[in-house]
């Protein structure tokens, strides 16, 4: 199991099969607000987010972005 | 202290209490207390807004001695011009207010708001003076040397000031802020959360995020179209118009939002998504009416932000909101150089907006319904770094309302003096370079302000965790609100 401190979460997280968190959970950071409501992601553990990022973007972060935007038809896993 | 766990209990049962159990709570706190803040009648509607001036505001210059004596100087002006050296404002370049509760003495603001003196002078704004993050008193500067007194982490950082100054929380690092905490006890007093209590011009911010509740974020408008409003989901729309394009794609995100996921990050996505979609068309449709009176906002940032939030309390009934808080935010205020001609430059941006919007909340009939006050990260120092000055503690802060017993200044204007380098001590305050100790509490700030909206005293160590070391729970905490 990986522990690892985050910045954001301001704690440790455990990260699973995330290489590197930080990146990864900056960039969700950056796309908290989601038609003016707040998504925090601070408030999923390591586990869930590596899941739920995984399930989503089919292991490309640079796929990610694209993937969680509404309007892109393709989010649907 | 209350634990985690109980605060997410009570937080808990406060969000699904009904609105009598909470009414019966609010009477009770006023059977206990005298001459406190005057809680909300059932149904009035009551708003906060929070104009954040992001960057350290050298506030000994928005606030300055004018005439009579400190308690360290025969003329407190000439005291004034002594530590300020090069950052003092001439008599000249102030505007001479008149509080009723500082016998023999006059106060100056800064010349570039003479909105702000006037509704001071008329009694519809207050001063808070040298007030700032604590967790405890601290009385001087020894205490702060010999490390006797408990200090709030971070002094003199923007980062950890800022998160302070939302949070409340100067003794650990939170990312929940108080009017997040308030939303989270009150916010059922709304008719509806499809559109938060919390509403920020200015995107996500600590301040407005609870514990179960978080802000609502909306588009104040740019430069080129003023206009603003909620932020959709990009590529919906409501109505399914004869752009086959926005049709499809509506569509299809509607048929996302119907989908069911197992894995509790995307449930939460997609619920967030869902509540956007709502929002939008709630708060669009609330605030689609003109605002009364052709009232002439500023193009500026804060102009912007504050005619977007003049049209949400116009808009309230139809947001199903008794209660509101707004944050307004305008940085730039980490003037290490060039301290007056940039002063002198943004204070009037402030100031002209803060005029316009309290013409218009008079126009919506709402003055004594709203509550603006002003924070900022720190105080400056009242040395200068030549033509500049440098991140300190205390500093001074306005409201403004229907509601604010104006024409005072609240708490203690300090003493500016400065210690020398070596010698006799003149002001036990400064810390050094004019770096000083706040004489109230961030604490007892955001007490008033609380109670006004309708948080029961009880829940105040809920929200303030150390309000206790301040406030003793009856009373008002400071008195500059009816």
């Amino acid at each position: 199991m990986l522990f690892k401190y985050c910045i954001h979460c301001r704690r440790h997280i455990r990260v699973g099969r995330l290489h590197n968190p930080h990146a990864w959970i900056a960039r969700v950071r950056t796309l908290a607000q989601i038609g003016g409501q707040l998504f925090d992601v601070r408030k999923f553990c390591g586990a869930q987010v590596a899941q739920g990022f995984f399930d989503f973007s089919d292991r490309h972060a640079a796929k990610l972005a694209h993937a969680y935007h509404p309007s892109n038809p393709q989010f649907i896993p | 202290m209350k634990t985690r766990r109980q605060f997410l209990g009570q937080a808990s049962c406060a969000a699904v209490s009904s609105i009598p159990i909470l009414s019966t709570l609010l009477n009770l706190r006023l059977a206990g207390s005298v001459a406190a803040v005057t809680a909300p009648a059932a149904g009035q509607y009551r708003a906060l807004v929070c104009i954040f001036q992001s960057g350290g505001n050298d506030s000994f210059n928005m606030l300055t001695p004018y005439s009579g004596a400190s308690s360290t100087a025969a003329s407190a002006f000439a005291e004034y011009t002594a530590s300020r050296s090069d950052l003092a404002l001439g008599q000249a370049q102030l505007t001479e207010i008149h509080p009723t509760n500082t016998p023999g003495r006059t106060f100056g603001v800064h010349g570039g708001m003479p909105q702000l003196a006037a509704l001071f002078e008329s009694g519809n704004a207050a001063f808070v003076a040298n007030v700032g993050t604590l967790i405890e008193p601290v009385l001087n500067r020894t205490q702060v040397a010999q490390a006797t007194k408990r200090l709030p982490l971070g002094l003199y950082s923007h980062s950890d000031q800022i998160e302070q100054w939302q949070t409340s929380v100067p003794h650990s690092r939170s990312g929940v802020g108080w009017a997040g905490k308030m939303a989270d006890l009150i916010k059922s007093l709304n008719a509806t959360q499809t559109v938060s209590m919390n509403i920020s011009t200015d995107g996500s911010n600590v301040w407005q995020t609870g514990v179960t509740d978080a802000e609502y974020a909306v588009d104040p408008g740019n430069d080129n179209d003023p206009t603003g409003g909620a932020v959709a989901l990009s590529g919906y729309a409501q109505d399914y118009a004869a752009n086959p394009f926005v049709d499809a794609t509506s569509g299809a995100i509607d048929s996302q939002l119907a989908l069911a996921y197992t894995n509790l990050l995307q449930q939460t996505f997609q619920k967030k998504r869902r509540s956007a979609r709502d929002a939008y068309a709630l708060y669009s449709t609330a605030t689609a009416g003109a605002l009364p009176g052709n009232v002439v906002f500023p193009n500026t940032g804060v102009g912007r932000q504050l005619r977007q939030i003049a049209k949400a309390i116009a808009g309230r009934t139809a947001l199903g909101a008794v209660r509101q808080t707004f944050f307004v935010n305008r940085g730039g205020w980490d003037h290490h150089s060039n301290t007056l001609a940039l002063q002198a430059a943004m204070l009037p941006e402030i100031d002209a907006a803060l005029g316009a919007f309290w013409t218009q909340l008079g126009l919506l009939g709402v003055q004594p319904n709203v509550t603006i006050f002003s924070a900022s990260d720190f105080g400056r120092t009242l040395t200068s770094n030549s033509q500049g000055s440098d991140h300190a503690w205390g500093g001074n802060a306005y409201v403004v309302g229907g509601s604010v017993l104006g024409r005072k200044i609240y708490g203690s204007y300090p003493s500016l003096a400065v210690n020398p380098d070596s010698g006799a001590e003149v002001n036990p305050l400064d810390t050094g370079r004019g770096r000083l100790i706040p004489t109230t509490s961030c604490d007892q700030f955001f007490a008033e302000m609380a109670l006004w909206l309708g948080v029961p005293a009880s829940s105040l160590p809920l929200i303030l965790p150390n309000i206790g070391n301040f406030y003793a729970g009856s009373g008002a905490p400071l008195g500059f609100l009816a």
